[in-house]
């Protein structure tokens, strides 16, 4: 009883807060030119992490499919398929979940720090909006470089299964002529738009438990790990629900499939 | 100390279970495009669960729980001067801090791949009965068929490895954290990134090791 | 005049603050006084609206603090300038930016030129060398954040100044200078001020009335001079103390 309340409140605390974000926004109060250096921070920062990621996560992917592929001879098919399941699902997932710890993380332990040593009251006693002045301008940079991060790490997944690909002897060429016939156009804008979502959630879950942390370094300990937990969390829960969503589309109106 | 796993076990299992059914939904989709029919979705599934998703995803849930906290303890302990306190007392602080925590880590991720992997197959089998048709019975038939004894030993020695990684990584960022308690956030956000990254890397070079060569 | 009536305030069923009442008056600066932990910064950020009260009130000038008015509540927050316990400074912008940027935020001067003026004069006033604003906070020493939050609260030229334990962690040289900073602004500026402190020494030499909290109640009302002559137990003991 006492943890749902706590989760209602949470969420519903989450919301409101991106609201007063989004109406702010529309207020025309962004400062865009600090959107754009805290891009350039957050990006320059995670993206050697990012790539990292994305070479491993496509190769992992390329071995897996490769494994059960062998048991039915259809190995021609490994790189449509390998690069299909990691670009809508497996790819966004894993790669958010890496960025919801660099990013994310990192956001709300900025932003608590603020909090507990009352830099973020002395912004409010000297007459201006914490969330117009700190939050605006770090949500809109991370929901930007969150989704082109992933886009970045999507693009590596690939490659990743190229080499790994060429490693395990499958011709890459081969294995990028296949890619086509299994990837649809669906499945690219399916995966474009969980990145994008994911980089939303990174963005309102840090900012909102940075935002509200309280209490010494215990409590900025606390914000980051509450945050990267909801992260997550959020992270696999949209997964689930765009895929049914897609696939209830696809099975309504019969697009997507070749 | 395995308080802290038995703390996460909610959000796992709910994960996990979403994990599961998503897992249905996709491969059916892909199943589709290649083979022109879906019989053999479960079994697909349940081996990518065991063999990968499984205990990486629980892994990295218990990274971002056990890791920032393990990071974040440690680093306010350092912070507030209790990690010298303990120096004062001449008490190795890798005995009485990290060892139990190691222990608590490896159990933890263990058991609870195993058990979200059960979660997972079945909110597999039950989204499978709605959607492809096949009955609980059959679902169940067609993993125990595929999924191998040697993969579920597999899976247990990943998680067994990734479970070590957890701690040692976030405790070391917790001994090396700076002062004040922007040095408490970096730390912990260090533990969750570093840690993450090293599960990724390690399951991919054990996923080679187990099965490509 | 800072009013405050009745004032009550609990955390998780400790009751910091028990039905509180006093008033400041105009140009007056009052130190409060009290144990580490009694409520002393809480009572400053019921002034300023950054605490909810459980019941009473607080009347800044001739309005009513409440959270809920955020128009009066900023017009409150406009008078009053608060120093925090710790420095507070905005670790991503330069020392020149975090003293002006109450003044940006308020629009209160638009004019660069007039900005610069007013850094430079509050830098002096603290006791401070101009060659720092291009600074970022982390690369000066705590006494020195210090004196530039405080440069920073001045900059908006408040009525009312709030000070939270403003020695603390100050060595004995800076904490004359401060001290002798508060009188010169009480006398020269004429600005209403409130300290919360348990540094005794300070309150003795500064203070035109010290106010000693215990237990959520005001057990000492008075000037320094009865301070020193009282019988209340907790403020000899506070006089043992230095």
């Amino acid at each position: 009883m006492e943890a749902s309340r706590k989760l209602v409140r949470t969420f519903g605390g989450m919301i409101l807060f991106s609201l007063e974000c989004l109406v702010l926004t529309f207020q025309n109060k962004t400062k865009w030119n600090q959107v754009v250096e805290q891009i350039f921070q957050v990006g320059v920062r995670s993206l050697g992490m990012t790539i990292t990621a994305g070479l491993f996560v496509g190769a992992i992917m390329a071995i897996q499919i490769d494994l059960q592929l062998k048991d039915f001879g259809a190995e021609a098919f490994l790189g449509g398929l390998s690069t299909s399941a990691t670009l809508r699902n497996v790819g966004p997932v894993l790669i958010a979940f890496l960025l919801s710890g660099k990013v994310g993380a990192y956001t709300s332990a900025e932003l608590a720090t603020m909090g507990v040593t009352e830099q973020l009251n002395a912004i409010r006693l000297l007459g201006a909006n914490p969330i117009e002045y700190i939050i605006l301008p770090r949500i809109w940079a991370v929901v930007i470089s969150s989704f082109l991060l992933l886009i970045v790490g999507l693009m590596m997944t690939i490659f990743g299964g190229v080499m790994f690909a060429e490693i395990i002897g499958v011709n890459a060429l081969n294995y990028i002529y296949n890619i086509p016939s299994i990837v649809t156009g669906w499945s690219i804008a399916l995966s474009v738009v969980k990145s994008f979502l994911f980089g939303v959630l990174i963005a309102v879950v840090s900012c909102y438990k940075g935002y509200y942390a309280r209490g010494g370094s215990v409590g900025v300990g606390a914000a980051v790990q509450s945050c990267s937990v909801t992260n997550l969390m959020l992270i696999i829960l949209f997964d689930f629900l765009l895929s049914m969503a897609s696939s209830t589309l696809q099975d309504l109106f019969n697009v997507g499939y070749l | 100390m395995y308080l802290l796993g038995v703390q996460s076990v909610p959000i796992i299992f709910v994960s996990l279970g979403f994990v599961g059914l998503m897992m249905i939904l996709e491969l059916a989709f892909h199943m589709r495009l290649v083979l022109k029919h879906d019989a053999l979705v479960p079994a697909f599934s349940a081996v990518l669960m065991v063999r990968e998703l499984g205990p990486v995803i629980t892994c990295l849930l218990l990274t971002s729980r056990i890791g920032a906290g393990i990071a974040a303890e440690i680093g306010s302990m350092k912070v507030t001067e209790q990690l010298d306190a303990l120096k004062m007392l001449s008490i190795d602080f890798i005995d009485y801090l990290v060892i139990p925590r190691w222990i608590g880590a490896v159990f933890s991720a263990c058991t609870l791949t195993v058990l979200s992997i059960a979660v997972a197959l079945f909110g597999g089998a039950f989204l499978a009965t709605q959607k492809l048709g096949t009955s609980p019975g059959e679902y169940l038939n067609t993993v125990f068929f595929f999924v191998k004894f040697s993969d579920v030993v597999r899976c247990l020695i990943k998680a067994a490895i990734f479970g070590t990684l957890i701690p040692f990584i976030a405790a070391y960022q917790g001994f090396t954290c700076g002062t004040g308690s922007a040095a408490v956030g970096e730390a912990a956000t260090q533990a969750v990134v570093r840690t993450s990254l090293s599960i990724i890397i390690a399951d991919f070079i054990l996923t080679y090791l187990f099965y490509a060569i | 005049m800072i009013v405050i009536e009745k004032l009550s305030k609990s955390f998780t069923n400790l009751k910091v603050l028990n039905e509180i009442s006093f008033s400041v008056p105009s140009g007056e600066c009052l130190f409060v006084l009290g144990k580490s932990g009694v409520g002393k910064s809480v009572l400053l950020k019921h002034i300023v609206g950054l605490e909810t009260p459980d019941s009473g009130s607080v009347i800044v000038g001739n309005k009513k603090v409440d959270v809920s008015d955020i128009v009066i509540l900023s017009q409150i927050r406009k008078q009053c300038g608060l120093v925090f316990q710790f420095p507070a400074l905005l670790d991503s912008v330069t020392v020149f930016e975090n003293i002006s940027f109450g003044l940006r935020a308020r629009g209160l001067l638009k004019n660069s030129k007039e900005i610069e003026i007013r850094v430079k004069e509050k830098l002096s006033l603290v006791g401070l060398d101009e060659s720092i604003v291009e600074k970022y906070p982390s690369q000066l020493s705590y006494g020195t954040q210090k004196r530039v939050s405080i440069a920073r609260t001045l900059a908006v030229e408040p009525e009312y100044l709030l000070f939270d334990e403003p020695t603390t962690g100050m060595d004995p040289i800076a904490t004359t200078g401060l001290n002798q900073l508060i009188k010169k602004l009480t006398a020269q500026l004429k600005i209403t001020t409130v300290v919360v402190s348990h540094d005794i020494k300070s309150a003795l030499a500064v203070a035109d009335r010290i106010i000693l909290l215990e237990n959520g109640k005001i057990v000492f009302d008075g000037t320094p001079e009865k301070f020193k002559s009282t019988t209340v137990k907790l403020a000899q003991e506070f006089q043992m103390g230095f």
